[in-house]
């Protein structure tokens, strides 16, 4: 809705302001971006093109390990969340209003607090279980996929909500006319509409549990150091030059991630497609990450340097376009239902 | 028929899908959430941990320890500045956020057009990005030998000698907080203006109200929810922020989430630690409950 303003001069103020804005916004992540290419150890001036940061960063056997940490517990997390968070939606839909305000508030509890909060709580409980239990070296990777789900399951679940609250309902109760179980119901209507909000959820779930920080630093353990937590680790006495090229592939994966899930949310007849394939070729970098590339981190596989990935790449691409092509030749209709035909 | 019977079984089965994450919240996170408060009681082992006994409120009084007439001098109230300095912080940052928001907030709801959708995505897009390195990110651009100064230096508007100094300074970390919170506020205060019924605005100037007149008495008030939620939401983790003090502020500039890792990750002091984020959790709790008055729940609706 546009207002008619007799002063144009409001106008280009507004898109002047909103211009500044996002140069703002944008701003450093292009600095870091630009600067990852810079030929120099300082970010003063632009000294000349080159990739050798990359390089360096890749064999950094500090940002090897925090990789390899991050790629496995990012997975465990996006799954786990999206299974909790998916189920809490749907459940919260059909239950009474009182039941649901006692789960909102529990939700956006995990979302608003600070996470220095919950991190500390976290670390505290986990010691407490570990003497109780008599495990030595309680924090680890599971420690760091629990604590972080309660934020992402959270934001799963806020997500899936949205677009159920969207839904027509009729579909439900024409389903259920037409003599499906809830069961069917469940899987053949339900989860399929959801699909691209599930992903879209998963695909946060994803991002955050790959990006956070102050959560993880509580509850890992000395051997489970995530990425982040490296970062940390260089950029806490100034500026290093090998962590622009990982900011920059981090924020690469995770803008495009974010801004494809946002797309699909907010457009609702965007297909769920790209989002899809983005999702498979995630999960082909993390098992690039935890697998073969971990043996050329420590010995040689086949798959090394940039044409060792490319090619897992692209076979793991053709892999999924091969089989994605056989299910549909093979898969088969389902049975149709006869309705009695009406004497 | 088929529609009652389904609808009664599913009736009966759907808090079953509510169990899991029931569950996982109960155990992973409100139970963990009492730790602190029973801890800030205890007394700290030496070796590492809380021993759970001589429960007092030690930790307490240490903390408020401050001799109103001294507060200033060296080493005295040391933590009572810096709950001040973080309530500072956040309060102004949080003001600061609300006023660069609002602007962009009212253009996109109001004059954006058929960008609309796009253009809030790429204003949500860098929330959704590694805090840590959108933080990084101003180090490089501040720093003595950083960007800023460089291209400066390039136009020649200072010199290698006179570099401005922007990093470790309560600017940086100003503007470390704007920048990182943004997205936070603008999301809600778009959300409540996109609802604003746009012909109250064109019946007020009907009506004689100039803009001004007609931003206070027509627009503030009925996009008032989305103020509110957005300042509870920017807020709230604003107080415990930890990363872009550490990162931005330098040695001076110590809040309550430094202090509270430190006591944590480094003096190991767990129940002075968990005293310390009892206070800045019942701060929390004060502020919405607070918050939540003022706004006579609207907050909630905007939600």
């Amino acid at each position: 809705m546009r207002i008619n303003s007799s002063d144009a001069a409001v106008n280009w103020g507004f898109k002047l302001y909103s211009v500044l804005g996002y140069v703002f916004l944008y701003l450093p992540i292009l600095v870091v971006v630009i600067f990852s290419f810079n030929d120099s150890r300082y970010v003063e001036a632009w000294a000349g093109f080159t990739l050798d940061w990359y390089g360096k960063a890749w064999t950094d056997p500090n940002i090897q390990a925090g990789l390899r940490n991050s790629l496995i517990v990012a997975p465990f997390v996006m799954l786990i969340s999206v299974v909790l968070g998916t189920l809490l939606a749907i459940g919260l839909k059909k239950t009474p209003g009182a039941v649901v305000a006692l789960f909102l508030a529990v939700m956006y509890m995990t979302i608003v607090s600070p996470e220095i909060v919950t991190g500390l709580a976290s670390l505290l409980f986990f010691v407490q279980a570990g003497k109780a239990l008599a495990i030595r070296n309680i924090l680890g990777i599971p420690t760091i996929v629990v604590t972080q789900v309660v934020y992402t399951a959270s934001i799963v679940a806020l997500i899936v909500r949205a677009r159920l609250s969207g839904m027509d309902e009729s579909l439900d109760e024409a389903s259920a006319d037409l003599g499906a179980t809830p069961w069917t119901t469940f899987w053949s209507v339900t989860i399929p509409l959801l699909m691209p909000a599930v992903i879209s959820g998963g695909l946060l779930a994803f991002t955050f549990a790959f990006d956070d920080f102050v959560i993880t630093q509580f509850v890992s353990g000395p051997a489970s150091s995530t990425l982040p937590i490296r970062i940390w680790g260089m950029v806490r006495f100034g500026v290093s030059p090998i962590v622009n090229p990982v900011a920059t592939v981090i924020l690469a994966f995770t803008l495009t991630s974010v801004f494809l899930a946002q797309y699909i949310l907010t457009n609702e007849n965007a297909s769920a497609r790209p989002l899809l394939v983005w999702v498979l070729f995630i999960v082909g970098v993390v098992l690039y990450g935890i697998g073969p590339a971990a043996g050329f981190w420590g010995g040689l596989t086949g798959f090394t340097g940039v044409i060792g990935v490319l090619t897992f790449l692209i076979a793991w691409m053709g892999a999924l376009i091969g089989i994605y092509y056989l299910a549909r030749r093979v898969r088969r209709p389902p049975p149709s239902r006869q309705l009695t035909p009406a004497t | 028929m088929a529609v009652a019977t389904a609808g009664k079984a599913r009736r009966s089965k759907t808090w079953l899908l509510l169990v899991p994450a029931g569950v996982w919240y109960l155990v992973f996170f409100l139970i963990p959430m009492l730790f602190p408060l029973i801890f800030s009681f205890a007394e700290s082992d030496p070796t590492g941990g809380v021993l759970l006994q001589n429960f007092s409120i030690s930790n307490y009084t240490r903390f408020w320890d401050c001799n109103p007439l001294l507060y200033g001098e060296l080493g005295e109230c040391i933590y009572v500045k810096v709950f001040v300095q973080t309530l500072t912080f956040a309060i102004i940052g949080t003001i600061g956020c609300l006023v660069i928001a609002y602007p962009l907030a009212y253009f996109l709801a109001t004059r954006a057009g058929k960008w609309r959708t796009t253009l809030l995505v790429l204003i949500i897009i860098p929330f959704w990005t590694s805090f840590l390195i959108r933080t990084y990110a101003w180090q490089v651009l501040l720093a003595d030998q950083g960007i800023i100064n460089g291209f400066l230096i390039s136009l020649g508007l200072i010199t290698d000698n006179t570099r401005i100094r922007m990093l470790d300074t309560p600017f940086a970390v100003y503007l470390g907080i704007i920048y990182n919170y943004l997205p936070l506020m603008v999301f809600p205060l778009y959300v409540s203006l996109e609802r604003l019924d746009k012909s109250l605005l064109e019946a007020s100037k009907d009506l004689g109200a100039n803009r001004v007149s007609t931003f206070r008495q027509v627009t503030l008030p009925l996009t008032a929810p989305g103020l509110f939620t957005g300042v509870l939401l920017t807020f709230i983790p604003l107080t415990g922020e930890y990363i872009i003090p550490s990162l931005l502020g330098g040695s001076k500039t110590l809040l309550m989430g430094n202090l509270v890792a430190n006591q944590f990750l480094q003096a190991r002091d767990w129940s002075f630690g968990s005293a310390s984020a009892i206070v800045l959790i019942a701060t929390l709790v004060l502020f919405v409950l607070l918050w939540f008055r003022a706004s006579g729940g609207e907050a909630v609706d905007a939600i």
